[in-house]
Protein backbone atom coordinates (compact mmCIF):
# COMPACT_ATOMS: atom_id res chain seq x y z
CA UNK A 1 0.00 0.00 0.00
CA UNK A 2 1.45 3.65 -0.61
CA UNK A 3 1.61 5.67 2.01
CA UNK A 4 -1.79 7.26 1.57
CA UNK A 5 -3.53 3.74 2.02
CA UNK A 6 -3.80 3.68 -1.91
CA UNK A 7 -2.60 0.35 -3.27
CA UNK A 8 0.23 0.14 -5.47
CA UNK A 9 -0.04 -3.13 -7.28
CA UNK A 10 -3.37 -3.15 -9.83
CA UNK A 11 -2.14 -6.43 -11.83
CA UNK A 12 -4.50 -7.96 -14.93
CA UNK A 13 -5.28 -11.45 -15.08
CA UNK A 14 -6.74 -12.75 -18.87
CA UNK A 15 -6.98 -16.37 -20.91
CA UNK A 16 -4.68 -15.61 -23.30
CA UNK A 17 -2.71 -12.45 -24.92
CA UNK A 18 -3.38 -12.77 -28.40
CA UNK A 19 -2.22 -11.03 -31.26
CA UNK A 20 -4.34 -8.45 -32.84
CA UNK A 21 -7.14 -8.96 -30.27
CA UNK A 22 -9.09 -5.79 -28.84
CA UNK A 23 -9.38 -7.32 -25.30
CA UNK A 24 -5.33 -8.15 -25.56
CA UNK A 25 -4.82 -4.54 -27.09
CA UNK A 26 -6.92 -3.17 -24.33
CA UNK A 27 -5.01 -4.55 -21.58
CA UNK A 28 -1.53 -3.54 -23.02
CA UNK A 29 -3.35 0.08 -22.91
CA UNK A 30 -4.65 -0.07 -19.57
CA UNK A 31 -0.83 -1.15 -18.30
CA UNK A 32 0.71 1.62 -20.50
CA UNK A 33 -2.02 4.01 -17.98
CA UNK A 34 -1.17 2.34 -14.46
CA UNK A 35 2.02 2.48 -14.91
CA UNK A 36 2.17 5.94 -16.11
CA UNK A 37 -0.17 6.21 -13.15
CA UNK A 38 2.58 5.12 -10.85
CA UNK A 39 0.94 1.66 -10.57
CA UNK A 40 3.02 -1.65 -10.40
CA UNK A 41 1.15 -3.54 -13.52
CA UNK A 42 1.88 -6.58 -14.84
CA UNK A 43 0.18 -8.75 -17.11
CA UNK A 44 -0.69 -12.34 -16.32
CA UNK A 45 -1.92 -14.57 -18.98
CA UNK A 46 -3.04 -18.25 -19.41
CA UNK A 47 -1.83 -18.30 -23.08
CA UNK A 48 0.81 -15.49 -24.97
CA UNK A 49 0.51 -15.66 -28.37
CA UNK A 50 4.40 -15.96 -29.64
CA UNK A 51 4.05 -12.00 -31.23
CA UNK A 52 3.30 -10.89 -27.58
CA UNK A 53 6.10 -12.77 -25.96
CA UNK A 54 7.57 -10.91 -23.26
CA UNK A 55 4.69 -8.82 -22.57
CA UNK A 56 2.88 -11.17 -20.02
CA UNK A 57 3.99 -13.08 -17.24
CA UNK A 58 2.70 -16.93 -17.42
CA UNK A 59 -0.20 -17.24 -14.65
CA UNK A 60 1.58 -19.59 -12.31
CA UNK A 61 3.68 -16.51 -11.00
CA UNK A 62 0.45 -14.20 -10.31
CA UNK A 63 1.14 -15.95 -6.48
CA UNK A 64 4.14 -14.06 -6.96
CA UNK A 65 2.38 -10.61 -6.62
CA UNK A 66 -1.29 -11.70 -5.22
CA UNK A 67 -2.03 -10.52 -1.83
CA UNK A 68 -5.43 -8.84 -0.14
CA UNK A 69 -3.69 -5.32 -0.94
CA UNK A 70 -3.09 -6.03 -4.76
CA UNK A 71 -6.33 -5.01 -6.99
CA UNK A 72 -6.59 -7.45 -9.87
CA UNK A 73 -8.47 -6.43 -12.79
CA UNK A 74 -9.74 -9.87 -14.24
CA UNK A 75 -10.71 -9.87 -17.84
CA UNK A 76 -13.71 -12.15 -17.74
CA UNK A 77 -13.47 -15.17 -20.27
CA UNK A 78 -15.56 -18.47 -19.89
CA UNK A 79 -13.83 -21.66 -18.41
CA UNK A 80 -10.38 -20.66 -18.19
CA UNK A 81 -7.60 -21.60 -15.13
CA UNK A 82 -7.38 -17.29 -15.33
CA UNK A 83 -11.31 -17.03 -13.38
CA UNK A 84 -10.50 -19.78 -11.33
CA UNK A 85 -7.41 -18.35 -10.35
CA UNK A 86 -8.93 -14.75 -9.80
CA UNK A 87 -11.74 -16.28 -7.87
CA UNK A 88 -10.08 -17.93 -5.22
CA UNK A 89 -6.99 -15.33 -4.48
CA UNK A 90 -7.20 -12.88 -1.59
CA UNK A 91 -6.74 -9.78 -4.34
CA UNK A 92 -9.54 -6.97 -4.02
CA UNK A 93 -11.40 -8.14 -7.80
CA UNK A 94 -12.02 -6.31 -10.74
CA UNK A 95 -13.91 -7.56 -13.29
CA UNK A 96 -13.78 -6.29 -16.86
CA UNK A 97 -16.34 -8.07 -19.48
CA UNK A 98 -16.73 -8.27 -22.64
CA UNK A 99 -19.67 -10.15 -23.22
CA UNK A 100 -20.34 -13.95 -23.25
CA UNK A 101 -22.83 -15.02 -26.21
CA UNK A 102 -25.55 -16.52 -25.24
CA UNK A 103 -25.46 -20.45 -25.61
CA UNK A 104 -28.51 -20.71 -28.32
CA UNK A 105 -26.32 -18.95 -31.18
CA UNK A 106 -23.84 -21.85 -31.14
CA UNK A 107 -26.56 -24.89 -29.96
CA UNK A 108 -26.83 -26.41 -33.77
CA UNK A 109 -23.54 -25.95 -34.61
CA UNK A 110 -20.92 -26.11 -31.84
CA UNK A 111 -22.43 -28.22 -28.84
CA UNK A 112 -19.00 -28.07 -26.82
CA UNK A 113 -19.30 -24.10 -26.75
CA UNK A 114 -22.79 -24.02 -26.36
CA UNK A 115 -21.56 -25.31 -23.20
CA UNK A 116 -18.98 -23.14 -21.91
CA UNK A 117 -21.23 -19.92 -22.94
CA UNK A 118 -24.26 -21.43 -20.81
CA UNK A 119 -21.47 -22.38 -17.58
CA UNK A 120 -19.68 -19.16 -18.34
CA UNK A 121 -22.92 -17.28 -17.81
CA UNK A 122 -23.51 -18.99 -14.47
CA UNK A 123 -19.85 -18.40 -13.64
CA UNK A 124 -20.28 -14.79 -14.33
CA UNK A 125 -23.23 -14.54 -11.65
CA UNK A 126 -21.11 -16.60 -9.22
CA UNK A 127 -18.68 -14.02 -9.33
CA UNK A 128 -20.96 -11.10 -8.44
CA UNK A 129 -20.61 -11.53 -4.72
CA UNK A 130 -17.03 -11.79 -4.77
CA UNK A 131 -16.20 -8.57 -7.50
CA UNK A 132 -15.79 -5.04 -6.15
CA UNK A 133 -16.20 -3.49 -8.91
CA UNK A 134 -17.50 -4.82 -12.70
CA UNK A 135 -16.72 -2.69 -15.84
CA UNK A 136 -18.49 -3.46 -18.69
CA UNK A 137 -16.91 -2.40 -22.02
CA UNK A 138 -20.78 -0.77 -23.24
CA UNK A 139 -23.61 -0.05 -21.42
CA UNK A 140 -24.96 -3.26 -22.97
CA UNK A 141 -22.73 -5.39 -20.92
CA UNK A 142 -22.56 -2.88 -17.80
CA UNK A 143 -26.62 -4.07 -17.64
CA UNK A 144 -25.84 -7.33 -18.50
CA UNK A 145 -23.55 -7.43 -14.97
CA UNK A 146 -26.09 -5.76 -13.32
CA UNK A 147 -28.84 -8.56 -14.38
CA UNK A 148 -26.26 -10.85 -13.28
CA UNK A 149 -26.51 -9.44 -9.67
CA UNK A 150 -23.13 -7.32 -9.75
CA UNK A 151 -23.38 -4.39 -7.02
CA UNK A 152 -21.43 -1.63 -8.42
CA UNK A 153 -20.94 -1.40 -12.30
CA UNK A 154 -19.61 0.78 -14.24
CA UNK A 155 -18.47 1.28 -18.12
CA UNK A 156 -14.87 1.18 -19.65
CA UNK A 157 -15.41 1.75 -22.99
CA UNK A 158 -12.78 0.03 -25.90
CA UNK A 159 -10.77 2.76 -26.85
CA UNK A 160 -8.35 2.05 -29.69
CA UNK A 161 -5.23 3.45 -30.50
CA UNK A 162 -6.71 4.62 -33.57
CA UNK A 163 -3.12 6.13 -34.94
CA UNK A 164 -2.38 2.50 -35.59
CA UNK A 165 -4.33 2.32 -38.68
CA UNK A 166 -2.20 5.17 -40.01
CA UNK A 167 0.44 2.01 -40.63
CA UNK A 168 1.47 0.73 -44.09
CA UNK A 169 -1.87 -1.45 -45.29
CA UNK A 170 -0.41 -4.67 -47.34
CA UNK A 171 0.20 -3.81 -50.85
CA UNK A 172 -0.81 -7.15 -52.79
CA UNK A 173 -3.92 -6.95 -50.50
CA UNK A 174 -4.73 -3.96 -51.86
CA UNK A 175 -3.84 -4.91 -55.48
CA UNK A 176 -6.35 -8.42 -55.24
CA UNK A 177 -8.92 -6.41 -54.45
CA UNK A 178 -8.60 -2.89 -55.92
CA UNK A 179 -9.83 -4.46 -59.18
CA UNK A 180 -12.82 -2.25 -59.79
CA UNK A 181 -15.61 -4.71 -58.84
CA UNK A 182 -17.01 -2.92 -55.27
CA UNK A 183 -16.39 -4.42 -51.95
CA UNK A 184 -19.13 -5.41 -49.41
CA UNK A 185 -16.42 -5.75 -46.21
CA UNK A 186 -17.33 -7.40 -43.00
CA UNK A 187 -14.84 -8.34 -40.60
CA UNK A 188 -15.25 -10.93 -37.57
CA UNK A 189 -15.15 -14.17 -36.98
CA UNK A 190 -17.16 -16.96 -38.75
CA UNK A 191 -19.77 -17.50 -35.87
CA UNK A 192 -23.08 -18.17 -35.51
CA UNK A 193 -24.24 -14.93 -33.92
CA UNK A 194 -22.90 -12.49 -36.57
CA UNK A 195 -25.11 -13.70 -39.34
CA UNK A 196 -23.01 -13.60 -41.59
CA UNK A 197 -25.49 -16.16 -43.74
CA UNK A 198 -27.46 -13.00 -43.63
CA UNK A 199 -24.85 -11.32 -44.94
CA UNK A 200 -24.72 -13.33 -48.03
CA UNK A 201 -28.72 -13.55 -48.25
CA UNK A 202 -28.56 -9.70 -48.57
CA UNK A 203 -25.56 -9.46 -50.76
CA UNK A 204 -26.67 -12.18 -53.30
CA UNK A 205 -30.02 -9.39 -54.10
CA UNK A 206 -27.29 -6.72 -54.24
CA UNK A 207 -24.68 -8.55 -56.61
CA UNK A 208 -27.74 -9.57 -58.83
CA UNK A 209 -30.23 -6.73 -58.60
CA UNK A 210 -27.64 -3.86 -58.42
CA UNK A 211 -24.04 -4.53 -59.01
CA UNK A 212 -22.57 -7.98 -60.82
CA UNK A 213 -19.20 -7.12 -60.10
CA UNK A 214 -19.32 -6.96 -56.49
CA UNK A 215 -17.36 -8.94 -53.95
CA UNK A 216 -18.09 -9.87 -50.07
CA UNK A 217 -15.06 -9.95 -48.54
CA UNK A 218 -15.76 -11.75 -44.72
CA UNK A 219 -12.58 -11.20 -43.10
CA UNK A 220 -12.09 -13.45 -39.70
CA UNK A 221 -11.20 -16.68 -38.53
CA UNK A 222 -13.27 -19.69 -39.38
CA UNK A 223 -11.04 -22.23 -37.16
CA UNK A 224 -13.39 -23.89 -34.40
CA UNK A 225 -16.65 -22.82 -35.95
CA UNK A 226 -15.91 -25.25 -39.42
CA UNK A 227 -19.66 -26.70 -38.96
CA UNK A 228 -21.17 -22.95 -39.63
CA UNK A 229 -18.47 -22.66 -42.02
CA UNK A 230 -19.56 -25.67 -44.04
CA UNK A 231 -23.34 -24.36 -44.10
CA UNK A 232 -22.37 -20.37 -45.38
CA UNK A 233 -20.23 -22.18 -48.10
CA UNK A 234 -23.58 -24.29 -49.15
CA UNK A 235 -25.30 -21.29 -48.64
CA UNK A 236 -22.88 -19.29 -51.50
CA UNK A 237 -23.51 -22.08 -54.04
CA UNK A 238 -27.27 -23.07 -53.45
CA UNK A 239 -27.22 -19.19 -54.24
CA UNK A 240 -25.05 -18.81 -57.02
CA UNK A 241 -23.65 -16.08 -55.24
CA UNK A 242 -20.09 -14.83 -57.36
CA UNK A 243 -17.15 -13.52 -55.19
CA UNK A 244 -17.73 -14.29 -51.85
CA UNK A 245 -14.60 -14.10 -49.90
CA UNK A 246 -13.20 -15.69 -46.88
CA UNK A 247 -9.92 -14.70 -45.64
CA UNK A 248 -9.79 -15.78 -42.57
CA UNK A 249 -7.53 -14.70 -40.02
CA UNK A 250 -5.39 -12.03 -41.59
CA UNK A 251 -2.31 -9.94 -40.67
CA UNK A 252 -2.79 -6.19 -39.66
CA UNK A 253 -1.71 -5.32 -42.96
CA UNK A 254 -3.73 -7.28 -44.74
CA UNK A 255 -6.57 -6.07 -42.52
CA UNK A 256 -5.76 -2.54 -43.57
CA UNK A 257 -5.73 -3.44 -47.24
CA UNK A 258 -9.16 -4.82 -47.18
CA UNK A 259 -10.50 -1.61 -45.46
CA UNK A 260 -8.95 0.76 -47.34
CA UNK A 261 -10.26 -1.38 -50.25
CA UNK A 262 -13.88 -1.75 -49.11
CA UNK A 263 -16.73 0.60 -50.46
CA UNK A 264 -19.27 -0.31 -48.13
CA UNK A 265 -18.76 -2.05 -44.42
CA UNK A 266 -22.10 -3.89 -43.64
CA UNK A 267 -22.86 -5.42 -40.38
CA UNK A 268 -26.27 -7.69 -39.68
CA UNK A 269 -24.64 -9.30 -36.33
CA UNK A 270 -27.27 -10.20 -33.95
CA UNK A 271 -25.15 -9.82 -30.90
CA UNK A 272 -22.65 -8.07 -29.92
CA UNK A 273 -21.30 -6.95 -26.58
CA UNK A 274 -19.01 -3.89 -28.71
CA UNK A 275 -18.18 -4.68 -32.32
CA UNK A 276 -14.25 -2.96 -32.30
CA UNK A 277 -14.66 -3.60 -36.37
CA UNK A 278 -17.49 -0.83 -36.66
CA UNK A 279 -15.25 2.02 -35.02
CA UNK A 280 -12.16 0.72 -37.68
CA UNK A 281 -14.41 0.71 -40.42
CA UNK A 282 -15.73 4.18 -39.64
CA UNK A 283 -12.15 5.44 -38.96
CA UNK A 284 -11.02 4.09 -42.04
CA UNK A 285 -13.52 6.49 -43.82
CA UNK A 286 -15.54 3.25 -45.04
CA UNK A 287 -19.36 3.89 -44.52
CA UNK A 288 -20.93 1.62 -42.50
CA UNK A 289 -24.52 -0.48 -42.38
CA UNK A 290 -25.05 -2.03 -39.22
CA UNK A 291 -28.41 -3.77 -37.81
CA UNK A 292 -29.16 -2.09 -34.10
CA UNK A 293 -28.48 -5.44 -32.22
CA UNK A 294 -26.18 -5.63 -28.65
CA UNK A 295 -24.19 -2.75 -28.16
CA UNK A 296 -23.83 -1.92 -32.16
CA UNK A 297 -26.02 1.67 -31.59
CA UNK A 298 -23.36 2.74 -28.54
CA UNK A 299 -20.50 2.03 -30.72
CA UNK A 300 -21.32 3.49 -33.85
CA UNK A 301 -22.08 7.07 -31.90
CA UNK A 302 -24.76 8.14 -34.22
CA UNK A 303 -22.42 7.26 -37.45
CA UNK A 304 -23.03 5.16 -40.19
CA UNK A 305 -27.13 3.75 -41.48
CA UNK A 306 -28.24 1.86 -38.39
CA UNK A 307 -30.70 -0.60 -39.60
CA UNK A 308 -34.12 -1.73 -37.12
CA UNK A 309 -34.92 -4.54 -40.03
CA UNK A 310 -32.67 -6.73 -41.99
CA UNK A 311 -35.42 -7.83 -44.91
CA UNK A 312 -32.07 -8.91 -47.60
CA UNK A 313 -34.28 -7.16 -50.34
CA UNK A 314 -34.35 -3.67 -48.57
CA UNK A 315 -30.81 -4.14 -47.64
CA UNK A 316 -29.46 -4.90 -50.68
CA UNK A 317 -31.53 -1.51 -52.10
CA UNK A 318 -29.79 0.19 -49.46
CA UNK A 319 -26.32 -0.89 -49.69
CA UNK A 320 -26.73 -0.04 -53.49
CA UNK A 321 -28.01 3.61 -52.44
CA UNK A 322 -25.19 4.26 -49.97
CA UNK A 323 -22.33 2.60 -52.46
CA UNK A 324 -23.64 4.63 -55.77
CA UNK A 325 -25.46 7.50 -54.40
CA UNK A 326 -22.67 10.38 -53.64
CA UNK A 327 -24.33 12.78 -51.56
CA UNK A 328 -25.82 10.43 -49.17
CA UNK A 329 -22.74 8.83 -49.09
CA UNK A 330 -21.17 11.75 -47.86
CA UNK A 331 -23.06 12.56 -45.55
CA UNK A 332 -23.46 8.84 -44.13
CA UNK A 333 -19.41 9.47 -43.97
CA UNK A 334 -19.61 12.99 -42.10
CA UNK A 335 -21.92 10.90 -39.39
CA UNK A 336 -18.50 9.09 -38.99
CA UNK A 337 -16.31 11.31 -38.75
CA UNK A 338 -18.45 13.31 -35.91
CA UNK A 339 -18.68 9.59 -34.28
CA UNK A 340 -15.01 9.17 -34.67
CA UNK A 341 -14.36 12.09 -33.52
CA UNK A 342 -15.94 11.45 -30.28
CA UNK A 343 -13.57 7.86 -30.11
CA UNK A 344 -10.72 10.39 -30.40
CA UNK A 345 -11.59 13.27 -28.06
CA UNK A 346 -11.64 10.31 -24.89
CA UNK A 347 -8.77 10.12 -22.58
CA UNK A 348 -8.70 6.66 -22.01
CA UNK A 349 -5.97 7.13 -19.19
CA UNK A 350 -8.03 9.39 -16.65
CA UNK A 351 -11.07 7.40 -17.60
CA UNK A 352 -9.77 4.16 -16.75
CA UNK A 353 -8.21 6.21 -13.35
CA UNK A 354 -11.74 7.67 -12.85
CA UNK A 355 -13.83 4.31 -12.90
CA UNK A 356 -11.24 2.17 -10.96
CA UNK A 357 -11.13 5.48 -7.96
CA UNK A 358 -13.66 3.46 -5.81
CA UNK A 359 -11.30 0.51 -5.41
CA UNK A 360 -8.24 2.33 -5.65
CA UNK A 361 -9.03 5.32 -3.27
CA UNK A 362 -9.66 2.09 -1.02
CA UNK A 363 -13.50 3.09 -0.62
CA UNK A 364 -14.95 0.02 -1.77
CA UNK B 1 -38.94 3.52 -41.33
CA UNK B 2 -36.98 0.09 -40.98
CA UNK B 3 -33.22 2.45 -40.79
CA UNK B 4 -31.77 5.75 -39.43
CA UNK B 5 -29.10 7.61 -40.15
CA UNK B 6 -28.07 10.23 -38.02
CA UNK B 7 -26.50 13.25 -40.71
CA UNK B 8 -28.89 15.73 -41.15
CA UNK B 9 -30.79 16.32 -44.14
CA UNK B 10 -31.56 13.28 -44.96
CA UNK B 11 -35.38 12.40 -45.30
CA UNK B 12 -35.21 8.90 -43.99
CA UNK B 13 -38.45 8.31 -44.96
CA UNK B 14 -38.38 9.33 -48.35
CA UNK B 15 -35.14 7.76 -48.41
CA UNK B 16 -36.48 4.54 -47.51
CA UNK B 17 -39.90 4.93 -49.89
CA UNK B 18 -37.44 5.02 -52.71
CA UNK B 19 -35.28 2.08 -51.80
CA UNK B 20 -38.65 -0.03 -51.58
CA UNK B 21 -39.71 1.62 -55.01
CA UNK B 22 -36.80 0.13 -56.28
CA UNK B 23 -36.71 -3.14 -55.57
CA UNK B 24 -40.54 -3.19 -56.70
CA UNK B 25 -39.07 -1.54 -60.33
CA UNK B 26 -36.58 -4.69 -60.55
CA UNK B 27 -39.46 -7.13 -59.64
CA UNK B 28 -41.60 -5.25 -62.57
CA UNK B 29 -38.61 -5.42 -64.93
CA UNK B 30 -38.51 -9.22 -64.19
CA UNK B 31 -35.06 -8.88 -61.89
CA UNK B 32 -36.77 -10.67 -59.01
CA UNK B 33 -40.00 -12.01 -58.24
CA UNK B 34 -41.67 -12.77 -55.22
CA UNK B 35 -40.91 -15.99 -54.87
CA UNK B 36 -36.98 -15.14 -55.39
CA UNK B 37 -36.89 -13.10 -52.32
CA UNK B 38 -39.14 -15.59 -50.55
CA UNK B 39 -36.75 -18.17 -51.60
CA UNK B 40 -33.51 -15.87 -50.53
CA UNK B 41 -34.69 -14.85 -47.15
CA UNK B 42 -36.11 -18.46 -45.80
CA UNK B 43 -33.01 -20.24 -46.99
CA UNK B 44 -32.57 -21.36 -43.47
CA UNK B 45 -29.06 -22.61 -42.05
CA UNK B 46 -29.89 -26.10 -41.05
CA UNK B 47 -28.01 -26.88 -37.66
CA UNK B 48 -25.30 -29.38 -38.15
CA UNK B 49 -25.69 -32.92 -37.08
CA UNK B 50 -22.68 -34.31 -35.22
CA UNK B 51 -21.77 -37.95 -35.99
CA UNK B 52 -21.15 -37.72 -32.05
CA UNK B 53 -24.75 -37.04 -31.08
CA UNK B 54 -26.54 -39.40 -33.43
CA UNK B 55 -28.96 -41.73 -31.93
CA UNK B 56 -30.83 -44.03 -33.59
CA UNK B 57 -34.59 -44.85 -32.46
CA UNK B 58 -34.65 -47.93 -34.68
CA UNK B 59 -33.12 -50.36 -31.30
CA UNK B 60 -35.77 -49.34 -29.36
CA UNK B 61 -38.74 -49.13 -31.86
CA UNK B 62 -37.72 -52.79 -32.47
CA UNK B 63 -37.20 -54.05 -28.85
CA UNK B 64 -40.20 -52.38 -27.87
CA UNK B 65 -42.77 -54.94 -30.33
CA UNK B 66 -40.19 -58.29 -31.45
CA UNK B 67 -43.39 -59.92 -32.07
CA UNK B 68 -44.08 -57.60 -35.41
CA UNK B 69 -40.47 -58.65 -36.85
CA UNK B 70 -39.37 -62.21 -35.35
CA UNK B 71 -41.01 -65.32 -33.99
CA UNK B 72 -41.08 -66.82 -30.79
CA UNK B 73 -39.57 -70.09 -30.22
CA UNK B 74 -39.30 -72.71 -27.50
CA UNK B 75 -39.37 -76.92 -27.13
CA UNK B 76 -43.40 -76.32 -26.47
CA UNK B 77 -43.92 -74.11 -29.38
CA UNK B 78 -45.21 -76.66 -31.76
CA UNK B 79 -47.54 -78.38 -29.27
CA UNK B 80 -49.36 -75.00 -28.18
CA UNK B 81 -52.69 -74.20 -29.63
CA UNK B 82 -54.82 -71.18 -29.67
CA UNK B 83 -57.95 -72.39 -29.66
CA UNK B 84 -59.25 -71.16 -26.05
CA UNK B 85 -60.23 -74.47 -23.78
CA UNK B 86 -61.01 -76.72 -26.94
CA UNK B 87 -56.99 -76.12 -28.18
CA UNK B 88 -55.97 -76.68 -23.89
CA UNK B 89 -57.03 -80.41 -24.91
CA UNK B 90 -55.51 -80.46 -28.02
CA UNK B 91 -52.52 -79.58 -26.28
CA UNK B 92 -52.67 -82.17 -23.59
CA UNK B 93 -53.68 -84.61 -26.28
CA UNK B 94 -50.57 -83.59 -28.46
CA UNK B 95 -48.12 -83.99 -25.42
CA UNK B 96 -49.54 -87.23 -24.60
CA UNK B 97 -49.15 -88.63 -28.27
CA UNK B 98 -45.28 -86.87 -27.75
CA UNK B 99 -43.59 -90.69 -27.46
CA UNK B 100 -45.87 -92.04 -30.31
CA UNK B 101 -45.36 -89.11 -32.66
CA UNK B 102 -41.82 -89.60 -31.96
CA UNK B 103 -42.23 -93.20 -34.07
CA UNK B 104 -42.62 -90.93 -37.20
CA UNK B 105 -39.80 -87.86 -37.24
CA UNK B 106 -37.60 -86.06 -34.90
CA UNK B 107 -38.70 -82.34 -33.79
CA UNK B 108 -35.84 -81.69 -31.87
CA UNK B 109 -33.24 -80.48 -34.62
CA UNK B 110 -36.02 -78.10 -35.85
CA UNK B 111 -37.01 -77.03 -32.67
CA UNK B 112 -33.28 -76.49 -31.85
CA UNK B 113 -32.70 -74.96 -35.17
CA UNK B 114 -35.76 -72.24 -34.75
CA UNK B 115 -34.77 -71.14 -31.17
CA UNK B 116 -31.56 -70.55 -32.32
CA UNK B 117 -32.95 -68.67 -35.51
CA UNK B 118 -35.34 -66.24 -33.37
CA UNK B 119 -32.17 -65.69 -31.02
CA UNK B 120 -30.06 -64.70 -34.24
CA UNK B 121 -32.71 -62.54 -35.66
CA UNK B 122 -32.46 -60.88 -32.34
CA UNK B 123 -28.63 -59.88 -33.32
CA UNK B 124 -29.42 -59.17 -36.38
CA UNK B 125 -31.57 -56.42 -35.20
CA UNK B 126 -28.44 -55.07 -32.89
CA UNK B 127 -26.59 -55.24 -35.68
CA UNK B 128 -28.85 -53.59 -38.28
CA UNK B 129 -29.35 -50.77 -35.64
CA UNK B 130 -25.03 -50.51 -35.36
CA UNK B 131 -24.88 -50.36 -38.96
CA UNK B 132 -27.93 -47.83 -39.42
CA UNK B 133 -26.10 -45.51 -37.34
CA UNK B 134 -22.17 -45.89 -38.66
CA UNK B 135 -23.43 -45.14 -42.09
CA UNK B 136 -25.23 -42.31 -40.98
CA UNK B 137 -22.22 -41.09 -39.30
CA UNK B 138 -19.91 -41.45 -41.92
CA UNK B 139 -22.39 -40.48 -44.17
CA UNK B 140 -22.19 -37.08 -42.37
CA UNK B 141 -18.08 -37.39 -42.22
CA UNK B 142 -17.97 -37.65 -45.84
CA UNK B 143 -20.29 -34.57 -46.46
CA UNK B 144 -18.06 -32.79 -43.62
CA UNK B 145 -14.63 -34.10 -45.44
CA UNK B 146 -16.16 -32.77 -48.88
CA UNK B 147 -17.16 -29.41 -47.41
CA UNK B 148 -13.83 -29.58 -46.17
CA UNK B 149 -11.80 -29.77 -49.25
CA UNK B 150 -13.99 -27.39 -51.22
CA UNK B 151 -12.75 -24.87 -48.82
CA UNK B 152 -9.16 -26.24 -49.34
CA UNK B 153 -9.68 -25.72 -52.42
CA UNK B 154 -11.04 -22.01 -52.34
CA UNK B 155 -8.29 -21.08 -49.91
CA UNK B 156 -5.66 -22.50 -52.31
CA UNK B 157 -7.55 -20.18 -55.38
CA UNK B 158 -7.30 -17.02 -52.96
CA UNK B 159 -3.53 -17.75 -52.75
CA UNK B 160 -3.10 -18.34 -56.55
CA UNK B 161 -4.78 -15.04 -56.83
CA UNK B 162 -2.68 -13.51 -54.37
CA UNK B 163 0.58 -14.86 -55.97
CA UNK B 164 -0.20 -13.96 -59.16
CA UNK B 165 -0.70 -10.17 -57.96
CA UNK B 166 2.51 -10.48 -56.43
CA UNK B 167 4.76 -11.80 -59.37
CA UNK B 168 2.75 -8.97 -61.03
CA UNK B 169 3.60 -6.52 -58.73
CA UNK B 170 7.05 -8.06 -57.89
CA UNK B 171 8.10 -8.58 -61.62
CA UNK B 172 6.12 -5.23 -63.47
CA UNK B 173 4.28 -5.47 -66.77
CA UNK B 174 6.10 -8.29 -68.59
CA UNK B 175 8.25 -6.84 -71.78
CA UNK B 176 7.68 -8.22 -75.02
CA UNK B 177 10.00 -10.94 -75.81
CA UNK B 178 12.45 -10.15 -78.57
CA UNK B 179 12.44 -11.67 -82.40
CA UNK B 180 14.87 -12.53 -84.26
CA UNK B 181 15.44 -9.76 -86.29
CA UNK B 182 15.74 -7.83 -83.08
CA UNK B 183 12.26 -6.27 -83.71
CA UNK B 184 10.48 -5.93 -79.90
Amino acid sequence: MTPAGRPRRVHQLLAALAYGDAISNEALAIQGHLRGAGFESDIFAEGVHPRMAGLARPLWQYAEVSSPDTVCLFHFSIGSAAARLAFHAPDRLVSIYHNITPAEWFLGFHPHLAGLCYHGRRELAAFAPRTELALGDSEYNRRELEAAGYARTGVLPIVLDLSSYRAEAAPVVRRLFDDGRTNVLFVGRVIPNKKIDDLIRAFALYQRLFDRKSRLLLVGDTRGHEKYYDRLQELVRERHVEDVVFTGQVDDDDLFACYASADLFLCLSEHEGFCVPLVEAMSFGVPVIAYDAGAVRETLRGGGVLLREKEPAVVAGLMHRVISDETLRARVLKTQVRAIAEVRAIDFGSLLLDRLAPVLEGHA
Amino acid sequence: MSFEIGAEGIDVERLMREVRETIEEKKRAGLLTEDEVREVTSHALHPVLLPHDLKSGLLPELLEQPSRWNFAFDADTVYRSSRGAAGRALEALRRALRPVQKLFWNPTPMIAALSRQKDVNSAYAHLLHNLVLEVTRLNLEIVDLKNRSLQLQARLDFLARREKTLESMALGPRAAPEREDGSA
